[in-house]
């Protein structure tokens, strides 16, 4: 049965000092699976997302990613995850030209072939004609689609992507959606982390949400659903905010609710 | 009123929340106030014993306008530059924060006036300030006029000078804006700083130099008479209106203050039209004063590499040339550099008194190579954010440390081979340089060893200038530096060997027992290169996460 499963979360934990952040997390994602990872801000999703790649040790749990232990085989869940970071640790004095090549060679590609494929990861992110300036000179946008081509560089089998459309205009954003759906049609899993709930409802085959730091739901739309107590056509949002409790307490603005309205 | 009210409580929130955040830094505060604050004491009591003639400078009633001039003129070209070189520490300066609210234009710029009178340098002002004043007044007592009056128009004029010199700083600083916000100018000052600090070493030392052997006083220069030159500039207008006031010349102490106050209101003027523009968006937009730096544009794919470099594993290639494109690039990597300057001093000093002998060099050849220890001992450091991605990657670790070793051994080797060279040719002793090479690069490469184990299991986070500080690791700073001597010394103590094969050929008189100790001391530090490479790979793989945590300033959840 493992064998079926390219992301196994097992009791994954972290504390920092006091603070819990990731608590008892358990999940399993499938081999070719585009699987969401929702929570509000500050639930832990980045945390997740770290230790799952090795670039945050576990206070407590494991975390099997293709088929290895992340803490006793790192090197071999390096060679086959791509990550794409909310905060994006770029070299910045590199040119994305320099970037992502260097990245394809680090990832253990020839230098020619990873020449090759940044052309190709250049002319898809419409990042040519600025290939050769320098990523501390980017805007956001141009940053994130950088650090994209660096994660896609080396075919990985497992994606993880957080928050991939933050910053990013409408047509790269169209791109890369394409581009993440032949990845997925090619087999590739997607671990995608994100706010815009009307891109993982469109995207994704499963789903988990998590809240300060435990994992509140996981499973298809309407497992959710049906784990919100909403009928299975529900809308992501209303599952999302259900099982997160933020549709309990209507808010409003004292200022604004008491002003006479102009109509 | 409530808004300008609000201004400053800004600036003075911002400034003291740095200090509550960090005891460490509050220390640092406290100690920089002691030394600034004693050297600013130090200074306005010895103008204080110009101004009035008394020992040990002993300046007749015309040298004490003169310095007057030079001091006042001093002050004007510090403060006058101040902002702008602190632009990139301080948010507070940062005006463009505060266009969203609608604040009126001159409202503004009266605010960052006044909250620039708020920092701590004002403090090493005001002992200077008070010195002019009692200077000034004491001398008028020799028989002018009442010296409570000149001491009260010298006030007058010194805190219209002081009005001057703040709203000239802040004019300045709007009006340079745009290139202040740009990422060049942040690169070029994080430069520029340490430069600065370098050349005022150097300089004061060379100074000093010149006038012990020229006999040049501080009487020659005020002999000079530099109020000739100095007299219709700001600080002079200040300073005439002041040496006026203390003769009881009411006439030319009304001219010059007014021509003072004329400069002032169009400095005003001129700050509060720039500021209308910065309202208008025309300033502050840095796109049109930026060229972006590109690298060559090529096709990689299609760029011949040389044959012998083929052998050479792709990763190992592909971190060398990283590292050294970011040491051409990299501001901080560069600032770092110039703490390889210091040596240099050394061999003035060494000059200076007459210190020589067959090791000299070589000695100073070791300081360069024990100055490169920041750059060594932290490889991890200066990838800061960038970590994430380099451990991210499933190279065979050993080749990420020879990667950026090969970095480390260039600048330690290059260095140091200029230097002693340098220093050889000083002390006229350039017979030795030959001889002394090899044991450089045999001390290098047991200082690169010595530096993986040191950046792997006691790394330190590399702060880039007007970045916030705060970290966990920087807390535990105090501790690491510590250990980090420790490591320095066994470092120091590992290369005693290769000393050893320096010494022993002279002591023992035997020239030709260099060519065995030479390339023993080379296979020397090789071997303990090799030696410690894998055990500092197997570290390195264990201890990344904890080099993510400590050297970047990400707190993601």
């Amino acid at each position: 049965m493992a064998g079926n499963w390219s992301v196994i979360l097992n009791r994954l934990t972290k504390d920092f000092d006091s603070f819990r952040a990731v608590n008892d997390v358990n999940l399993w994602v499938a081999e070719g699976e585009f699987f969401g990872f929702l929570g509000p801000n500050g639930a832990g999703k980045t945390t997740t997302i770290n230790m799952s790649v090795g670039l945050l040790k576990p206070t407590y749990g494991t975390a099997i990613v293709a088929g290895h232990d992340v803490l006793t085989d790192p090197l071999a869940v390096k060679a086959s995850v791509g990550l794409l970071p909310e905060t994006l640790n770029l070299y910045e004095r590199l040119s994305a030209r320099e970037f992502i090549e260097f990245a394809g060679v680090m990832y253990g590609l020839s230098r020619s072939e990873s020449g090759g494929r940044t052309e190709e990861l250049l002319e898809l992110m419409e990042l040519t004609d600025e290939a050769d300036k320098m990523i501390v000179d980017y805007s956001m946008g141009m940053k994130k689609k950088t650090a994209l081509a660096a994660a896609l560089i080396h075919d990985p089998r497992v994606l993880f992507l957080d928050e991939p459309f933050m910053g990013i205009d409408a047509i790269s954003s169209r791109a890369i959606r394409q581009v993440l759906l032949q990845l997925k049609d090619r087999g590739t899993t997607i671990f995608f982390s994100s706010h815009v709930l009307e891109v993982v409802e469109r995207l994704c085959t499963r789903a988990a949400i998590i809240q300060k730091g435990i994992i509140v739901a996981q499973g298809t739309l309407p497992e959710l659903a049906a784990a919100a107590g909403l009928p299975g056509d529900s809308a992501l949002e209303d599952i999302f905010l259900r099982l997160v409790g933020a549709d309990m307490h209507e808010e409003s603005l004292s200022w604004i609710s008491s002003r006479p309205s102009s109509g | 009123m409530d808004q300008l009210k609000t201004l400053l409580w800004l600036k003075w929130r911002l400034t003291i929340r740095a200090y509550e955040r960090s005891p460490m830094r509050l220390a640092g505060l406290i100690l920089v106030v002691m030394i600034l604050g004693a050297t600013s004491v130090a200074i306005a009591s010895l103008c204080l014993t110009g101004f009035v003639g008394a020992k040990p400078i002993e300046l007749t009633e015309p040298q004490a306008t003169e310095l007057l001039h030079v001091l006042l003129l001093g002050l004007w070209c510090f403060w006058l530059f101040m902002p702008v070189l602190g632009f990139p520490l301080g948010e507070s300066c940062d005006i463009t924060k505060q266009l969203v609210f609608p604040i009126p234009r001159m409202r503004m710029f009266i605010a960052s006036i006044l909250s620039s009178a708020m920092g701590v340098p004002i403090l090493f002002l005001l002992p200077v300030l008070g010195a002019i004043i009692i200077g000034f007044s004491l001398r008028s007592d020799v028989g002018h006029v009442v010296n409570t009056l000149a001491g009260a128009l010298s006030a007058l004029v010194l805190a219209l000078f002081v009005l001057h010199i703040l709203s000239l700083g802040q004019t300045l600083l709007i009006m340079l804006l745009g290139v202040l916000r740009s990422r060049r100018y942040q690169d070029m000052i994080t430069i520029f700083l340490p430069f600065i600090g370098v050349l005022f070493f150097l300089g004061f030392h060379l100074v000093f130099r010149a006038t012990d052997r020229e006999g040049v006083s501080i009487q020659a220069i005020m002999a000079a008479e530099p109020s000739r030159y100095l007299t219709y500039t700001p600080s002079g207008l200040a300073a005439a209106a002041i040496d006026a006031a203390s003769y009881g010349e009411y006439g030319r102490f009304a001219l010059f203050a007014a021509l003072l106050a004329s400069v002032t209101g169009v400095v005003l003027w001129l700050g509060g039209h720039l500021m209308q523009r910065v309202y208008a968006g025309e300033i502050i937009d840095s796109r049109r004063l930026r060229r972006p730096r590109t690298a060559p544009a090529r096709v990689a794919a299609e760029e011949p590499i040389p044959r012998w470099l083929r052998l050479v594993p792709p990763a190992l290639l592909a971190v060398t040339v990283k590292e050294l494109r970011y040491l051409w690039r990299d501001p901080q990597m560069k600032s770092a550099l110039l703490g390889l300057a210091v040596p240099v001093l050394w061999i003035l000093v060494a000059s200076q008194w007459r210190m020589s002998g067959p090791f000299m060099p070589a000695i100073i050849g070791g300081m360069f190579i024990f100055a490169g220890a920041p750059l060594s001992m932290n490889i991890f450091g200066y990838d800061r954010e960038g970590l994430h991605i380099l451990f991210l990657f499933p190279s065979d670790r050993r080749l990420l440390l020879i990667g950026k070793n090969v970095l480390g051994l260039v600048i330690l080797i290059g260095v140091s081979t200029v230097g002693v060279t340098a220093a050889a040719a000083w002390l006229h002793q350039l017979s030795v340089v030959p001889r002394t090479l090899p044991f450089l690069v045999a001390a290098s490469l047991v200082n690169v060893a010595g530096g993986n184990v040191a950046s792997i299991y006691f790394p330190l986070r590399v702060v880039a200038r007007g970045e916030n500080p705060f970290s966990r690791s920087t807390e535990k700073g105090c501790i690491i530096h510590i250990v980090r001597a420790l490591v320095f010394n066994v470092m120091f103590v590992a290369t005693l060997p290769i000393v050893a094969g320096l010494l022993t050929p002279h002591f023992l008189d035997l020239p030709t027992l260099y060519l065995v100790t030479a390339p023993v001391s080379i296979v020397y530090g090789a071997a303990v290169y090799i030696i410690v490479l894998p055990y500092a790979a197997s570290a390195l793989l264990q201890r990344e996460t904890q080099l993510i945590e400590i050297c970047t300033a990400s707190e993601d959840v």
